[in-house]
């Protein structure tokens, strides 16, 4: 059960930074961003 | 058609950029959930799995194979327990030595070469340890998982803030993942709790009359090239002792304290009454004062820094420039293994375990591990 409240979070605000992406509109904003998302992706698959 | 804006583009390309980024970790990530093969001599008689002796392990990280060896004369039974630590490279080595190469005369060889399984799928954080360390055979490079000393906690989490052992000591939290604090276990436990109970019903049900366990340790840790023993072992360690200072290997004797409970030297003895021993080799690896970690420090063992402290007095054990390779670490376990039959087959001659094709501590240490171990597989 913890796992999957811990997935929905990680999924959560893996969604947020995608939404975050595209609202960007500097290069620098959104390869910072992207980078982030990168460590949230891996943790969503359970990566460290 | 609309056009796509610039930065809209740009975004497209960065999640594009961010999944490469997340593949490839990612699938070498994975691999370390995928155990490598190994491959038993002609003398295996069974491959069982713990959860036979205890089924709730069935189906989790906690299960783990169990290589059983029968001899035709009766004789003792013996287990061998390697990787209970799975960054104690020597220990998980020396038991695939014992399933790649022996045959059983008498009695039974029972091995476990990944006791905490759970604890290979995963590294120790913050120690920039390899994921692999890789044994050269004549055959080519043959790649082994160095693990953590604690069980994943993927399959564990939390840790409480205090542990208190089934055997009623209190200890740090994350001693609560560590195989070796965890005896006897608990049916109804934690995972790791479960593995050292699946490993008291896997020594009561095939009758195991002596256990081995496998370990390594930091050279500044004063436990080491040691023989640890349950006290009901003393003569046997002792007979042992001998045999291996003849044989020219500088090691010591360590009496199970009473007081510490929970690991396998202790509650093997106590709860199942079987005679308990443990085994150390110094492991730089493992240290707090080794360099950069890598595949070759685990292999050939060769630290400047552990020399220098050796230099300076800091070290319990001689650290020269040549190292403590893998090799003499292995051979130092197999040899006391059979220095412990030796003394076994003196003392109790009707519970003697015969092993055949044992390669010899002098054999290893002269052509190396890989002139032992299977051929790697292919595209593996």
């Amino acid at each position: 059960m913890i796992r999957i409240f811990y997935y929905l979070i990680v999924l959560y605000l893996s969604l947020h930074l995608i939404w975050h992406l595209f609202r960007q509109k500097k290069l620098g904003s959104q390869a910072g961003t992207a980078l982030v998302l990168t460590l949230f992706l891996l943790r969503l698959f359970l990566v460290k | 058609m609309k056009r796509i804006k610039g930065a809209t583009l740009s975004a497209v390309f960065s999640l594009f950029l961010t999944g490469v980024l997340c593949f490839f970790p990612g699938r070498s990530f994975q691999t370390m959930h995928h155990p490598e093969p190994f491959f038993p001599s002609a003398g295996l008689t069974a491959k069982h799995w713990l959860s036979d002796y205890f089924p709730p392990l069935k189906n989790t990280h906690g299960d783990t194979e169990v290589y059983i060896f029968r001899g035709t004369e009766k004789g003792g039974n013996l287990l061998v327990l390697g990787g209970t630590h799975p960054n104690e490279p020597a220990g998980m080595i020396a038991s695939v030595l014992l399933v790649e190469n022996i045959r059983a005369k008498r009695g039974n060889v029972l091995v476990v070469p990944r006791a905490n399984a759970s604890g290979f799928t995963h590294s120790d954080p913050q120690e920039g340890n390899p994921q692999r360390f890789v044994i050269p055979t004549p055959d080519g490079p043959r790649p082994f998982r160095l693990g953590s000393r604690l069980t994943n906690p993927v399959d564990q989490w939390p840790d409480p803030a205090v542990y208190l052992n089934p055997a009623g000591q209190k200890l740090s939290g994350n001693e609560v993942r560590n195989l070796n604090r965890c005896y006897p276990g608990r049916a109804d436990g934690f995972l790791t709790e479960r593995i050292a109970f699946g490993i008291m019903e896997l020594i009561r049900k095939e009758r195991v009359d002596i256990g081995i366990d496998l370990h390594e340790s930091a050279p500044e840790y004063p436990v080491i090239n040691a023989i640890v023993f349950h006290e009901n072992s003393s003569e046997l360690a002792a007979l042992a002792l001998l045999s291996l200072q003849a044989e020219g290997f500088d090691i010591r004797l360590e009496a199970s304290p009473a007081n510490l409970r929970g690991l396998s030297h202790r509650e093997w003895g106590d709860h199942a009454g079987i005679k308990a021993i443990l085994l150390e080799t110094p492991n730089a690896s493992h240290g707090r004062l080794k360099g950069k970690p890598s595949s070759s420090l685990i292999v050939d063992g060769k630290d400047k820094f552990y020399t220098k402290a050796a230099r300076l007095g800091w070290l319990f054990v001689p650290y020269g420039e040549e190292g403590i390779p893998l090799a003499l670490r292995v051979a130092r376990h197999l040899a006391a293994i059979e220095a412990v039959l030796g003394g076994l087959a003196e003392l109790e001659p009707d519970k003697a375990v015969e092993i055949e094709d044992l390669p010899a501590a002098a054999e290893v240490q002269k052509r190396g591990v890989g002139a032992f171990l299977h051929a790697p597989q292919k595209g593996g």
